[in-house]
């Protein structure tokens, strides 16, 4: 049974709406030459890779469904437990749960237990359930397995990322023969740094497909307290943090367009009580707003277990609710800027010439105003999206984040952070944890940096500084 | 000046009320003061008549917003909501939800707090300003782009990972400082290190790098020129003229998170067990007090309002083309 | 040995992987205590000429060649630090725009005194001396006071005359002015010009003036070159060059000039837009946009040769041929010009518009800037009528209220017998089909976003798909653009293309009064004479009338019938064009004629002294008579009121009032 969650839903409409404007865009030049920019930025084009595999992963992880347990008498019955696509993908890394903790890698279990063998009990750290299971000598065989495995993999990871080169090579080649079209790709002559992009592509695909051939027999980042594989639990963090970061500002930006244009475009009172809601919201400490109203949201879905068939359906609308207080916090700085530039635009002579010629108000914050802001829209929205992840992390470390049972960075962190202070310490969940949420991040710190350079008038100065020929000579 | 001072003050009422008003609202949109009774007494098994008296106790025996029963202007004042917020405006907090005077919680951690948020805010503001003015000094070279990387890199770094790993390296496996805890006097210094370190350490990256923007949109200005055709040197350039132009909107920007140092930040303290605001903050959270939250709330708008004036000022002070009116 | 020498300068500037050759190859000197113009139309690398020079280039830019000689010796091969004692010291410079010129939160005698620390080493009493001299030397009044303001305090003006101060205050040999007078108004640039060369007379410094004005050229240089796409193309003396300029582009730049004499007429103007300096070149630069051009002007670059009288670069003078035939007179196209006076079509009653001051603790209304301040005159039918003043004076907002774009404060507006003040939007709609407006910046008025079809189908409502198709393509034919540019943006087109496309947009609801306002003060010379041929021909083709809000005196000689002069809010003279140009009644009106730069020579002037004071605070009486060199006891304490000096003409003056023998001069 397909099962569409909330966030799901506003998943597929952000990615159509995205779709669409790239369609939409793409046959006007106004609108695609800042984009043909970013396409032109080294970093911004690297970052997008990563970005594109973080996103299909997420995206994989939005198509949810329960699977069918049984039939009785023709009905179908369904487990209560929602799946998505990538669950079944990964469904060996899910499964695969141990007991406790395991490091990285490891054939046995991180600590000593007393086993009965025999009559006799002994204290032995155990073999793992799964971890190394088809071994018969860890201690010998262990390593050259492990580098056997990852070899193949890696050379399948090549063979299909040779294909993929071969096949944008071919689509670049254009009346040239097919080494020329591959040497200038190579040679990065094109206008879009096609070899960086594939070189960083070659790179993922040398981490990633190791990675997943080896998780299917051992816990490429350990195991938690619960025994739960920790790359499991890093990859599935992946959605809850592209939700966070996406869905907010979906939430937010009709608040934030709607409301800046109108106080600045039309003024008056108006004008006034905009301010005022605005300078209220953000004279409440943000971290206690989005405290009381998660309090607020977790007693009523208490109050309610009725309203939820599953607890995936809980968690999500949590996160939805998350989503939308981050949001109700983060709009008055974009709502103030809108509002500034409307009140600039105003003053235009474009728009002067407009209400010139009658043209209605309506018009006039369509046509004119609007396009003219999204620039600065999307600066903002792009900018905002690591700071959303990383603030995640933060509220659900307080206790005020994502549902407990969701996985998420934050979760990952706040059920780790005790265990740096064991003895030996088990510091993989934290490393998982920082890894790829640091890649993500960056990454998406990177790319909002060529997007902000590429429509910003501002910052597009050259700022190479080429000394006189025959300076200090 | 004084002028705009007291519109500005007068301005302040409207909207300490609104955000009082939304406070009630959020916490009563679903929870009824039964319920706040019931959490606090224990929630199983507890007779109406407990309930009632802690109702009693507590000043939540009304209605909320609105008194249907009264006339006039009791319609509005004889309510939990009237009663509850005019005191503050008087700044007197009363007691927790668990009986203490919640005054008194705020004047003995405010110390603590501020022990960590001032030094944090300076050295912070010091660091970034430095690393920047070198990268802008340094422009379009090698260390300008390295240090932008740099920040990038360490902006990408959630702060919770800075206090983990600061916890881990400093305390835990070279044993410099104590892990965590508190002392008050000078006793606290060897407490307090640590979290300053990690909190002008987690800044630095975005700090610095925004910065470098300001610094670098003000080299483009022509006024720039104009200092550099007089044959000066480009430190003093820099130093002189970029440097004070470029302060005004990086201290006044800066300027309105002044008052709030004194909210201290809720994860460090946390982390670093220091008996602050921000802890207590945090606490009254997880235990729903509302009386506290509902205080901290309203200290924090009032201090934010506060730091609007202060920009305002500031900005006086700062640039001598503006003059308030 | 000249004082300064560029030898073969080229300079190039990186723009998005574009090279763009700003400097190709320039050489001149300049000598001791000369004023040398380097004459240029915008975007022809002679800013960065004299950046150059400084060794001041923005990031982007670079000297890839040549070498710059000052008394000698050479200043590329300068450390960087060696430049330093250069700079201020041996070569000062100011630049356009005063404004952003001067460090804002710095003192004026701060300022100043950091180029005394640098090169001159006084002691502080001689310093603090040194600096209240410098200002006197200026010009600037109360100089011990006003050296402890910040520049913000100072007007444009006196802003220059600050930057002035500072670039002579080590004594320079050289003083490079950028432009020095493009961003004032006229009589304000011709205190400063005035300035500049009482202050060269007495120091004897050279001057490298940059320029775009043959006016101010003819006034300060004595020695002069012209620059195109990065090359000098022609340099003579002064004398010789107004005598007879040689290069068909130095002609061309005559020929494009408005003016009173060429009232009748067609301007004369150059085809084409300049070329892009990011592309190559082969042949003469000129070659495409000349009349004269033949093949091997496009094949090989031209060399220096000899015009008797000046150097130039242009293959009609090589082995002493005589240059370009003379120019055959374009086709001065008789332009109808119907003396019959028509039929009123918009008349303005005692138009007010104030702007709220707000004060104190509750913002209360503590006053008014009267920006309009009881304004009336009327135009009619297929006439213009041409508004004069400074900036700040109200013309701009004037021409807002009067398309009731801004409401009036008080007055009428009567267009074509309608009352036109206090409509509903709906109603409004209607009565001012007939009215449209065309701006001062051609960048500003059109939206970025929109295809240049979707802008003009904007006013056409009503209009059928069919219909609006043929009427698109006939307005872009009748302002001169080919058909495809409707479904281009606007960031394609040039600034004198876009200003076609603005008036395309305003002739596409039929209008018969189009406000004009400054629609050509942000382009250049030879663009503007096609600006003005073609509002010019659309008034005869279609009896529009104009109202034309300009400072620009050599526009409104040029294609006005009547003149309105507008001072802080008033209007103080105001007549047929014939009378108020060559019989200016007000003393405002005749230093504003005075202090327009005349290609004739320079000629001795009543200057308007002093600033335009604040329109907030205007002075009482006649707000002119702070300024006035004929002021009487009665213009301190009344405003004059309007007399009649002939059948159309008439003045706000005292010194033509009925209570008072006045006589003007």
């Amino acid at each position: 049974m397909v099962v569409i969650l909330w966030t799901d839903g506003l998943v597929f409409l952000l990615s159509g709406l995205i779709l669409a404007f790239a369609v939409y865009a793409s046959r006007r030049p106004h609108l695609s030459l800042p984009w043909r920019r970013v396409g032109q930025s080294r970093s911004g084009m690297i970052s997008a890779v990563i970005l594109i595999c973080f996103v299909s992963i997420g995206l994989l992880d939005s198509f949810h469904f329960r699977p069918q347990i049984a039939i009785d008498k023709g009905k179908p019955i369904y487990s209560v437990e929602v799946l998505s696509a990538f669950d079944f993908l990964v469904e060996t890394m899910r499964n695969h749960t141990e007991r406790t903790y395991s490091s990285p890698f490891s054939a046995y279990a991180f600590s000593r237990e007393t086993v009965a063998s025999d009559g006799v009990q002994s204290r032995i750290y155990p073999r793992l359930r799964y971890g190394g299971a088809d071994l018969a000598d860890p201690g010998r065989e262990r390593i050259p397995d492990i580098l056997k495995r990852s070899l193949v993999a890696a050379l399948e990871g090549i063979g299909v990322w040779a294909l993929l080169a071969a096949i944008l090579v071919f689509r670049h080649s254009g009346g040239k023969s097919f080494p020329d079209a591959a040497s200038s790709i190579f040679r990065g002559e094109t206008e879009i740094p096609w070899n960086a992009m594939l070189g960083t592509l070659l790179a993922i695909f040398l981490i990633a497909f190791p990675a997943f051939a080896l998780s299917s027999h051992y816990h490429v980042f350990g195991t938690d307290k619960v025994g739960q594989d920790v790359f499991y639990l890093a990859l599935k963090s992946i959605r809850t943090g592209l939700v966070i970061g996406t869905l907010t500002t979906l939430v937010m930006l009709p608040f934030a367009i709607f409301l800046g244009i109108m106080a600045g475009y039309l003024g008056g009172w108006l004008d006034d009580v905009i301010q005022y809601l605005y300078t209220m919201l953000n004279s409440i400490p943000a971290v206690l707003l989005i405290a009381a109203s998660v309090l607020m949201m977790q007693v009523y879905i208490d109050a309610h277990p009725a309203l939820f068939e599953t607890m995936a359906e809980r968690a999500d609308l949590r996160l939805l609710f998350l989503c939308m207080i981050l949001g109700m916090t983060s709009w008055t700085g974009l709502c103030r800027l809108l509002r500034g530039e409307a009140l600039k635009l105003r003053e235009m002579e474009y728009i002067l010439a407009a209400q010139a010629f009658g043209v209605s108000r309506l018009r006039i914050v369509t046509r004119h105003i609007l396009p003219n802001v999204m620039h600065i829209v999307l600066i903002s929205v792009v900018m905002e999206f690591s700071s959303l992840v990383l603030a995640e992390a933060v509220l659900s470390y307080v206790g005020v984040g994502v549902d407990p049972s969701m996985i998420s960075f934050g979760t990952m962190i706040n059920s780790a952070r005790l265990e740096m202070a064991r003895e030996p310490m088990v510091w993989w969940p934290l490393a998982a944890a920082f890894v790829f949420m640091f890649a993500m991040v960056l990454s998406a710190n990177l790319f909002a940096d060529a997007v902000r350079d590429a429509f910003d008038p501002r910052t597009r100065v050259a700022s190479r500084r080429i000394p006189p020929v025959k300076d200090e000579a | 000046m004084i002028a705009y001072l007291i519109r500005r003050l007068l301005y302040a009422v409207p909207i300490l009320v609104g955000v009082n008003l939304l406070t009630f609202a959020l916490f009563f949109v679903v929870n009824t003061p039964d319920d706040m009774a019931r959490i606090q007494l224990g929630i199983k098994r507890v007779t109406p008549d407990a309930i009632h008296n802690w109702k009693v106790a507590h000043g939540y025996d009304k209605p909320l917003f609105f008194n249907p029963g009264e006339s006039g202007s009791n319609f509005f004042t004889d309510t939990i909501f009237f009663e509850k917020s005019v005191p503050m405006f008087r700044f007197e907090f009363g007691r927790s939800d668990d009986g203490r005077d919640i005054a008194q919680e705020i004047e003995s951690r405010a110390g603590p707090s501020l022990e960590i948020a001032l030094p944090v805010f300076l050295i912070g503001m010091m660091t970034n300003v430095s690393f920047a003015l070198m990268m802008a000094f340094f422009r379009a070279t090698l260390v300008d782009v390295w240090g932008v990387v740099m920040c990038v890199a360490a902006m990408s770094i959630s702060g919770l990972f800075y206090i983990i790993g600061g916890q881990f390296l400093v305390a835990k496996l070279w044993h410099w400082v104590p892990i965590s805890g508190f002392e008050a006097g000078a006793s606290s210094l060897k407490f307090v290190i640590l979290p300053v370190v990690i909190g002008v350490a987690s800044g630095l990256g975005s700090g610095a790098r925004w910065y470098r923007t300001i610094f670098l949109e003000e080299i483009g200005r022509d006024y720039v020129r104009t200092a550099k055709a007089k044959g000066i040197s480009e430190i003093r350039v820099l130093f002189h003229h970029v440097l004070r132009n470029g302060l005004i909107p990086i201290l006044t920007g800066a300027v309105v998170v002044i008052p709030s140092l004194f909210m201290g930040s809720l994860i460090m303290e946390s982390f670093f067990g220091i008996p602050g605001l921000g802890s207590y903050t945090l606490d009254a959270i997880n235990s729903q007090d509302f009386a506290i939250v509902r205080s901290m709330v309203f200290i924090g708008s009032v201090l934010y309002i506060i730091g609007l004036m202060l920009t305002d000022i500031s900005y006086t002070l700062a640039d001598p083309r503006i003059r308030l009116q | 040995m000249s004082l300064l020498e560029l030898e073969n300068l080229r300079t190039f500037l990186e723009n998005n992987g574009n090279i763009v050759r700003a400097v190709d190859g320039v050489s001149f000197s300049v000598e001791k205590g000369e004023t040398f113009a380097l004459l240029g139309e915008s975007g022809c690398g002679k800013s960065m000429t004299s950046l150059s020079v400084m060794r001041l280039l923005p990031d982007a830019g670079r000297i890839v060649d040549g070498d710059i000689f000052f008394q000698g010796s050479s200043l590329l091969s300068l450390p960087e630090k060696g430049m330093r004692d250069i700079r201020g010291k041996k070569i000062g410079i100011i630049f356009q725009e005063p404004g952003l010129s001067l460090n804002p939160v710095l003192r004026v005698r701060d300022q100043i005194g950091e180029v005394l620390d640098r090169h001159a080493h006084l002691d502080r009493e001689a310093r603090n001396k040194r600096i209240v001299e410098l200002l006197d030397q200026v010009g600037i009044p109360d100089p011990e006071l006003r050296a402890e303001d910040y520049p913000f305090q100072f007007s444009g003006g006196m802003k220059q005359r600050v930057m002035i101060a500072m670039a002579l205050a080590a004594e320079p040999d050289v003083l490079i002015a950028d432009e020095p007078t493009t961003a004032l108004d006229v009589t304000i640039q011709a205190q400063i010009l005035e300035l500049l060369r009482s202050l060269q007379k007495k120091l004897g410094m050279a001057i490298l003036l940059i320029t775009h004005d043959l006016g101010v050229v003819s006034e300060m240089a004595s020695r002069v070159a012209v620059m195109y796409a990065g090359e000098i193309v022609e340099t003579a003396s002064r004398d010789a060059f107004f005598a007879r300029p040689a290069h068909p582009y130095s002609r061309k730049l005559f020929a494009s000039l408005p003016g009173r004499e060429k009232r009748g007429e067609m301007l004369d103007m150059i085809r084409g837009v300049v070329p892009p300096l990011s592309r190559e070149f082969s042949g003469c630069r000129f070659a495409e946009r000349c009349d004269h051009a033949f093949d091997l002007c496009r094949e090989v670059s031209p060399i220096w040769h000899d015009s008797g009288g000046s150097l130039v670069r242009c293959h009609l003078y090589a082995d002493g041929r005589p240059g370009p035939v003379e120019e055959r007179k374009v086709v001065a196209e008789p332009v109808p010009r119907p003396d019959m006076p028509g039929e009123i079509l918009l008349s303005v009653r005692d138009l007010s518009v104030h702007f709220p001051i707000r004060k104190g603790l509750f913002k209360r209304v503590a006053g008014h800037v009267a920006a309009v301040d009881g304004v009336s005159f009327s135009i009619a039918e297929g006439k213009t009528l041409a508004l004069v003043g400074e900036s700040g004076c109200g013309k701009t907002t004037l021409g807002k209220a009067i398309l009731q774009l801004l409401a009036p404060t008080s007055g009428s507006v009567n267009y074509d017998g309608k009352e036109i003040t206090g409509l509903g939007r709906r109603s409004l709609k209607k009565a001012r089909q007939g009215l449209q407006i065309i701006f001062q910046d051609p960048y500003a008025s059109l939206n970025p976003r929109m295809r240049i079809r979707e802008i003009m189908e904007e006013g056409m409502q009503g209009m059928g798909a069919g219909d609006r198709n043929a009427h698109i393509l006939e307005l872009l034919e009748e302002v001169g653009l080919s058909e495809d540019a409707q479904y281009r943006y606007p960031h394609e087109f040039s600034g004198g293309q876009r200003q076609r496309i603005a008036i395309a947009r305003a002739l596409a609801v039929n209008p018969r009064l189009i406000v004009c306002d400054e629609p050509t003060s942000a382009l250049d010379v030879s663009v503007q004479a096609q600006i003005l041929n073609l509002l010019k021909r659309l008034q005869a083709d279609h009896g529009l009338s104009f109202l034309f809000i300009t400072h620009n005196i050599s526009v409104v000689e040029y294609l006005a019938h009547e003149v309105a002069v507008m001072y802080l809010g008033r209007i103080v003279e105001k007549g047929r064009a014939e009378d108020v140009l060559t019989a200016p009644a007000h003393p405002y009106t005749q230093a504003l004629l005075a202090a327009v730069p005349s290609i004739a020579g320079r000629t001795p002037r009543a200057m308007a002294r002093f600033d335009l004071p604040s329109p907030a605070d205007p002075p009482a009486g006649c707000h002119y008579h702070l300024r006035c060199p004929h002021s009487m006891p009665q213009c301190e304490t009344r405003y004059p009121e309007p007399t009649r000096l002939g059948e159309s003409h008439e003045v706000r003056c005292h010194l033509y009032g009925n209570d008072t023998a006045g006589t003007g001069d």
